[in-house]
């Protein structure tokens, strides 16, 4: 093991063992739920540790000036990627009930398309809203330019810009 | 081929790759455009493995059922987008407009309950605050007020006096206006455009944020309840008998509509809750633990002519028998 990474290991220890306890009470509070608190608190240092080497903070060894504003930054990201997550998955139960019958998908569709609807939702998040909505209408409704650009009242070329940005997004985050 | 989100990929290497995707899914393509886009695949690794992403991208769109990816992709996320949202969904069922949210602004509140949890908490003040399913609440005290925004779902307030000298007034903050305590027990209820206030004992004074003309502060006196909308408080009705149960882990119900007794299950329990409107008009009475919303709905084809359909264990309809 490089020297490098022993540093980093007992730099996040040292992080760990200071603020785990204070972080995980911390998200308790916010979310009056001890499950998702502990799965929060995890998934934070997780981060820490697979953060990408260009990663400032990883760069200079993990020495925080403000280490529990740091975590409570990453902690709030990860924040709002639950209650994202949360939301889409209310949407699509509220959507499912909303069926009639023979249109609604088997059990084994459900759990597979509430996934997929999950990674593009994360891949599209972000994007302002009128991107998102010429994107969807193109991809799911299968409308043309022409049309799109008339529903939200901008011009053909801002249209097909918006398609390129939004594909774009999806090309760098989705997996 | 890896699978990771593609940090290092160059955001200029993305944009070009969706733009040949779009040119080349367009009817005006010629030959020499696919020619020169091969040419720029082949330039370097970067470049085909974007545009192997893009086409997965194209593959994972076309296998969703649009009737179910359209409304859940393009639910509205702010005020803002409940445009986009309309623009989307033209002849949309009503009950995609009404999705529920929880805001951002819930997840961080001082205190919060999750779908089915109930918490009680005691303030700094001595103060027994209860949180009501799904509800989330900030509290600012200091020097001029105690102060509980309620920010969703449902509180029951036992106020404490002041130790402070002079004792600080007791107030409760709502999107529709602002109540104030006067040595009290009473409940607020956020609902979609009002607030309803229901007084056990004391009294609590109703100031709606923008009061119309003739409209003011009303005082509700202990059995009286009001709703409160930012145009008007009120007029005060009787309090139903029973509100307030579930402070003690009940929802105690007489001569109910099983509509509306649904709905309210239906607030403790994640996932979707549904009544048939064949059965809806069945009327119910009884006192069910709320605990645990599958015992309770199993229970009800037992005092009822319903059946329930459990199309997956949070996706339940109530309806009529053999339907």
């Amino acid at each position: 093991m490089s020297s490098v990474s022993t540093v980093h290991d007992r730099a996040l220890s040292a992080l760990y063992a200071d603020h785990h306890g204070w972080l995980l009470g911390w998200l308790r509070r916010r979310l009056g739920n001890g499950w998702d608190a502990a799965d929060l608190a995890q998934d934070t240092f997780v981060r820490l540790l697979l953060a990408p080497d260009g990663t400032p903070e990883k760069q200079r060894g993990w020495q925080l000036d403000e280490p529990r504003a740091y975590l409570t930054l990453i902690a709030k990201r990860l924040l709002a990627n639950l209650h994202r997550r949360r939301a889409l998955e209310q949407a699509y139960l509220e959507t499912l009930a909303q069926l009639p019958e023979p249109l609604a998908p088997s059990p084994e569709q459900r759990a597979l398309l509430l996934e997929a609807l999950q990674q593009i939702d994360a891949a599209l998040d972000g994007l302002p809203a009128p991107v998102r909505t010429a994107f969807l209408l193109a991809q799911l409704e299968g409308l043309g330019y022409a049309a799109i650009a008339e529903r939200l009242s901008l011009s053909e070329r801002t249209i097909k810009r918006y398609m390129v940005q939004a594909m774009a997004r999806c090309i760098v985050h989705m997996p | 081929m890896s699978a990771e989100p593609l940090d290092a990929l160059d955001e200029a290497v993305a944009l070009r790759a969706a733009e040949w995707f779009f040119l080349l899914q367009s009817a005006d393509a010629t030959e020499a455009d696919r020619q020169r886009c091969a040419r720029w695949r082949a330039a370097h690794p970067s470049h085909a493995q974007a545009w192997e992403r893009a086409q997965r991208v194209g593959q994972a769109f076309a296998q969703l059922p649009p009737g179910i990816a359209l409304p859940v992709l393009g639910r509205a996320r702010r005020r803002a987008a409940v445009r986009a949202l309309a623009l989307l969904l033209v002849a949309a069922p009503a009950g995609w407009l009404a999705v529920r949210q929880t805001p951002a602004r819930d997840w961080l509140a001082d205190h919060r309950t999750a779908t089915g949890e109930r918490q009680a908490l005691a303030l700094a003040d001595g103060t027994q605050l209860q949180l009501d399913t799904a509800s989330a609440v900030d509290i600012e005290f200091d020097s001029a007020q105690r102060l509980i925004h309620l920010r969703s779902g449902a509180i029951h307030i036992q106020t404490a006096p002041d130790v402070q000298v002079p004792p600080r007034p007791l107030r409760v903050a709502t999107a529709q206006g602002t109540l104030q305590a006067l040595g009290t027990r009473f409940t607020v209820r956020q609902e979609a455009d009002h607030v309803l206030v229901a007084v056990f004992e004391g009294a609590v004074q109703a100031r709606p944020a923008a009061p119309g003309a003739g409209a003011g502060a009303l005082v509700l006196q202990a059995g009286q309840q009001a709703r409160i909308t930012r145009g008007q408080a009120g007029p005060p009705a009787p309090v139903e008998p029973q509100a307030d149960s579930w402070t003690r882990g009940v929802l105690h119900v007489r001569d109910m509509p099983l509509r509306d007794f649904v709905a309210e299950l239906g607030r403790y329990r994640p996932g979707v809750l549904r009544c048939d409107p064949a059965v809806a008009g069945l009327r119910i009475s009884g006192v069910f633990q709320l605990r645990d919303t599958t015992a309770v709905i199993d229970s009800l084809p037992l005092a009822l002519p319903v059946a329930v359909a459990y199309r997956s264990r949070y996706w339940v309809v109530v309806t009529a028998p053999d339907s």
